[in-house]
């Protein structure tokens, strides 16, 4: 076995983030919201697929999803589904992404232009 | 289906973190469904599938670790939200009892005629004729025990909610 990061250094809340965004389009079990983050980062993030549910589970215990045991494909699985505290908290922390994003832009964009603190 | 080495190697970590094992069981069940999926992806010899998608999961000790941080983090939370409010509840609890103390004193006087002040916990009753002043502070047993209550509604619900169980699932 290799020895891969199974929980890498993610910012804070990211993991959060993009789990409430991808359960809100629908909803998915564990191995199926794996796949739907390597696909849509482009597989940016190595990660140890088995992270995701303790995760999970926790967003589930705050009552932001919902995890049901469905009959997919003829196999049960728990599906998650995100609730409504969970759209909100999702609004919340984009808004919180956003305000981040676009402070780190700015200093690298203006760095260059930054004057010294000290002379 | 003979459970993978790294299932047996994820069991014993989980139970060496101290979790319940009613978490384990359905931890260990929706990591081994994972297992199966990557499994089911790849065309290659059963012990390649085992071996990639053993490296996929990741190491049982960390998802262990993992699994352990989440759920004793909020028990934390939970037991010192406990804490917190069993404080406020026992210090409101005796401000209320102290609070008792000024309806009973609450007092008037009469500037000619007469008055009379019947003061309970619950009412206070003041009678009197000519003119009178009566003089009566808010008690602070029942701010004290509004705090009391509120609190102990806040600290079973963050209770509740810090320990809302986690398996099984619905």
């Amino acid at each position: 076995m290799t020895n891969r990061r199974t929980n890498p250094v993610f910012l804070n809340g990211v993991p959060e983030l993009l789990i409430l965004h991808l359960l809100a389009r629908k909803p998915m079990y564990g191995y199926e919201l794996v796949q739907a983050i390597r696909t849509t980062t482009e597989q940016a993030f190595e990660f140890g697929e088995g992270c995701i549910y303790p995760i999970l589970h926790r967003l589930e215990a705050d009552g932001m999803l919902l995890a049901k045991t469905e009959t997919v494909a003829g196999r049960n699985r728990v599906t998650y589904r995100v609730t409504e505290n969970g759209r909100k908290q999702l609004a919340t922390s984009v808004t919180s992404w956003e305000q981040v994003v676009k402070a780190v832009s700015l200093v690298l964009k203006g760095g260059e232009n930054g004057q010294p603190a000290l002379a | 289906m003979v459970n993978p080495p790294w299932l047996e190697e994820l069991r014993a970590s989980l139970a060496s973190q101290e979790l319940p094992q009613q978490y384990i069981e359905r931890l260990v069940r929706e990591l081994l469904d994972h297992h199966n999926d990557i499994k089911e992806e790849s065309m290659n010899m059963e012990s390649e599938k085992n071996s990639a998608a053993d490296d996929r999961m990741g190491q049982p000790a960390q998802i262990a670790e993992a699994a352990a941080g989440e759920y004793h983090t909020r028990r934390s939370t939970a037991r010192k939200g406990f804490l917190v409010c069993g404080w406020v509840i026992i210090v409101c609890a005796i401000l209320a009892g102290i609070g008792t103390v000024p309806i009973k004193y609450s007092h008037g006087s009469a500037n000619s005629g007469t008055m009379s002040v019947n003061s309970g916990l619950f009412a206070t009753t003041v009678e009197g004729t000519g003119n009178f002043t009566y003089v009566q502070s808010w008690s602070i047993s029942w701010v004290a025990a509004m705090i009391c209550g509120a609190t102990l509604a806040g600290g079973i619900l963050l209770v509740r909610r810090n320990t809302a169980k986690i398996a099984p699932t619905a």
